[in-house]
Formats: C-alpha cells, structure tokens, sequence
C-alpha cells in the first residue's frame, strides 16, 4: 500500500495533538453521565427546594436497557458538536497554514491525501464509540442489572453509520472552506438540519434519514425485540445514511481536486 | 445528603484525566503558542472549570 505513509503521518497528527484520547474521554463523559443521574435521580429531587413538605415522588427503576438507550439519544446531540469540531480543521486548517501546499508539492496524489484523512477519522470515530459503549454498558450493568451485550454492541453498529456521516459531511466542507470555522459552521448548520427536519416530511423520508437511524439503534438496545426484527427496521435508515456517506465522500474528494491550493 | 462516592468515582477519574493531560501540555508549551499568550489564566480554567476547561484548552487553547 502506497498511501500507507500518509496514513501514518495523520495518525502520528492525532497523537500529537491528543486527539486520539481526547475523543474516547469526551464520549465516555457524555454518556457515562446518563446512568449515573438517572440512578441519584431520587436523591437530586428530594434535595431540590420548592417542593411542599411531604411530597411523595414515585419515580420507577427504570430497567438497565431502557437507560442505556436514554444515554445514545442524549449523546448524539453533543457527539455531534465534539465530531465537528475535532475534524473541521483537518484540511482547512492545512490549507490555511500553508502545510497543504507542502504536502502537495511532494508526489502525493489529492485522492490519497483526502482518503488517508478520512479512513484516520473514521477510524477514531468508530474507536472511540465503542470504548464508550462499552465502558457506559458495563457500568449500567452494575447499576441497574443485566443487559444482552448481543443487542447493546449490534444498537452500536447501527448507530456508527450516523457518527461516520458527521465527519463525512466535515470533512467535506473542510476541502470547500479555507478556514476551520467556517468549514466547522458550515457541517453544524448542515446536520442539525438533516438530523431534524425529516422527520416533518413524512414516513418514508423520516425513515431513511438519519434520525430514523437512531430510532432503529435505540429499539435494538431495548431488547423489545428480537434481533432480526430490529435488524429490518433498520435496514431503510441504514440504506440513507450510506448513500448519504457515499455522495458526500465523494463530493468533498471533488472539491478538494477543484480547489487551488 | 449521602453521596455514594463509588457511582461517582469514574467520572471524578475521566475528570482528573483530562485535567493532568492538560496541564502536561500546558507546562511544556511556550507562552507564545497558547492563546492569548498567557500561560496562568488558562491553568486556572483547567483546574477550576470541571471537564469543559481542559475540553476548551484542547480546542481553542493551543496554536500550532
């Protein structure tokens, strides 16, 4: 493999600049949060003032999925923005400071330099969520109980096509824009609106984007149903997400051949 | 109020984590490559900013 040095040189960028344990502490801090709230929830309320004397609060356990599935809605918001910002300055921010020019003038093609950066994201992306998971689902199986590690890791890959499109989609400003911030403004704007608004759009639009992803990672972690019955909801959303994926890759690669550098 | 320090004790650890690795970098960085120049206020908003400062430091804090 000749893209095999360019693919070292980002990675030796990631642990210079810490990315590379930023990102799993970050995610595991986002959602490890969520079962510890939802368990000290009782004590929090009967410390909160303004509440008459001999109020009683019923608040049933909630079962170990129900909260672990609580935890990936919660993140994706934040995992999103911690995404972005992570990845919105890796070819704008070279660009800006002239490193890609360097790098250009060496026999470096444009393909492997974009495809070297995108495989070191998605590898990190994908990394640091399972690190995550793994760590939240084993402290929410000693807090509430037990849960099918089958469901928690499929919910998992479910849900990573989402992740990979949020860099995707930075990733591909990152080659339009000439600056991180606006490259990183650009991918926020862009997936705040296609992680909401489909799901005004009717069903079948709802049910291919990337929220309705969500909703088909977060059934499989319930355990409401079995394996295969979650496996085919999922499968219109993950079809969307993908070619999403695709035309995205590609048209931050077609960018990046157009641009002057 | 009990506070059971056992369900908080790994988010105290990811916390202190983050904050050594920050200061780390904070120490054996010039001031002229941090942000604004001065070292100080950005070791005060490590320490004293739970999990947001050193995320902050990361981000924004560092010129390379």
């Amino acid at each position: 493999m000749t893209s095999y040095p360019m693919i070292r040189k980002e990675f030796h960028e990631l642990m210079k600049t810490y990315k590379i344990l930023i990102v799993p502490i970050v995610f595991i801090a986002l959602m490890i949060t969520q079962p510890i709230t939802m368990k000290m929830l009782p004590e929090i309320l009967a410390n909160s003032t303004g509440l008459p004397k001999g109020t009683v609060i019923n608040i049933p356990t909630p079962s170990a999925p129900e909260v672990l599935s609580t935890a990936i809605s919660k993140f994706s918001s934040l995992g999103t923005f911690v995404l972005i910002l992570v990845a919105m300055g890796t070819i704008a921010g070279e660009k800006a400071s002239g490193v890609a020019s360097m790098v250009f003038v060496k026999p470096v093609s444009r393909a492997k330099y974009y495809l070297a950066k995108a495989v070191t994201y998605y590898a990190l992306t994908i990394g640091s969520m399972l690190i995550g998971i793994g760590i939240t689902a084993y402290y929410t199986q000693l807090l509430f109980g037990q849960l099918d590690w089958a469901h928690v890791w499929l919910g998992t890959l479910i849900y990573i096509p989402n992740l990979l499109l949020v860099v995707t989609t930075t990733i591909c400003a990152s080659s339009f824009f000439n600056n991180a911030v606006g490259a990183g403004g650009a991918s926020l704007l862009f997936n705040i609106v296609i992680f909401t608004v489909p799901q005004f759009l009717g069903k079948f639009l709802d049910m291919v984007s990337p929220g309705g992803l969500t909703n088909a990672a977060i059934m499989m972690i319930q355990e409401n149903s079995t394996i295969a019955e979650a496996a085919i909801t999922a499968v219109p959303g993950l079809a969307g997400v993908l070619t999403l994926n695709f035309v995205f890759f590609f048209m931050g690669w077609y960018l990046l051949e157009r641009s002057e550098i | 109020m009990e506070v059971d320090m056992q369900l908080l004790a790994p988010l105290i650890g990811i916390q202190l984590l983050l904050m050594v690795i920050a200061l780390i970098d904070l120490v054996r960085r010039d001031a002229g490559r941090v942000a604004g120049g001065k070292k100080w206020p950005w070791a005060l908003g490590i320490i004293f900013i739970n999990t947001l400062g050193p995320i902050v430091y990361f981000f924004v804090g560092r010129k390379d």
